[in-house]
């Protein structure tokens, strides 16, 4: 379920927001405490669904949460 | 450890214990040739009835710790998992599945041996699926 072509910012974006824990950024985006651990470490790739609600507790665009390396 | 996850290690440890015990006592009729006399139906459903009693109380001691992860739907990671370790558990349940219908069209296999096979193979493949949950979880995905 991962891959290295990937990569999210979730972690600086959760500190430059007052440092936001997990809990309550699965709180604000539906899903439980493990499951951002495992996005944040790239072990887990959300659905667009939950990608666009994390982007959205975060405050910022899709694009600036994650990245894709690829081409 | 998330509230899923908790869930899936009361199941695997109920499942590990009660259905190892009948298995220990199967072994015990078995090496005493009692296969067709022994009532291993009565012994089956005494351990599922405690199978559920037990369920109940450990997920209600487990939910009441926990009664805010408990509430909430399981997200989609939680499904996706359940979804992959459930696969693979299917495919071992329809393998055991055919195996056993096999025995009984081309041998003399005792019904004592088919219904046990059968039982131990779905108990088998549930045990597959929640190591595969408990693993996933661990690894995070």
């Amino acid at each position: 379920m991962g891959s290295d072509l990937i990569t999210n910012d979730i972690r600086k974006l959760r500190f430059e927001r007052g440092e936001m824990t997990q809990a309550e950024l699965a709180e604000k985006t539906g899903v439980t405490r493990q499951t951002i651990n495992a996005i944040e470490q790239g072990k887990y790739f959300p659905s667009l669904e939950v990608a666009f609600g994390i982007a959205a507790a975060l405050g910022v665009p899709l694009e600036q949460v994650f990245h894709y390396k690829g081409e | 450890m998330s509230y899923r996850e908790k869930s899936v290690w009361i199941a695997l440890l109920l499942d590990l214990g009660l259905y190892g015990f009948y298995a220990w006592s199967l072994y015990d009729v078995i090496q005493t040739d009692r296969t067709e006399t022994f009532e291993y139906g009565r012994l089956l459903i005494t351990l599922v009835i405690i199978l559920v009693i037990a369920t109940i109380v450990l997920e209600a001691i487990v939910a009441g710790a926990s009664a805010k992860d408990s509430a909430a739907p399981a997200d989609e990671r939680e499904r996706l998992i359940a979804l992959k370790a459930t696969n693979v558990a299917y495919s071992i349940a329809v393998i055991s599945a055919l195996t056993a219908a096999g025995c009984v069209a081309y041998s003399q296999v005792q019904p004592f041996y088919i219904a046990n096979g059968l039982f131990l193979a779905v108990v088998f493949a549930e045990s597959v699926r929640n190591v595969i949950q408990i693993v996933r979880f661990r690894r995070g995905a």
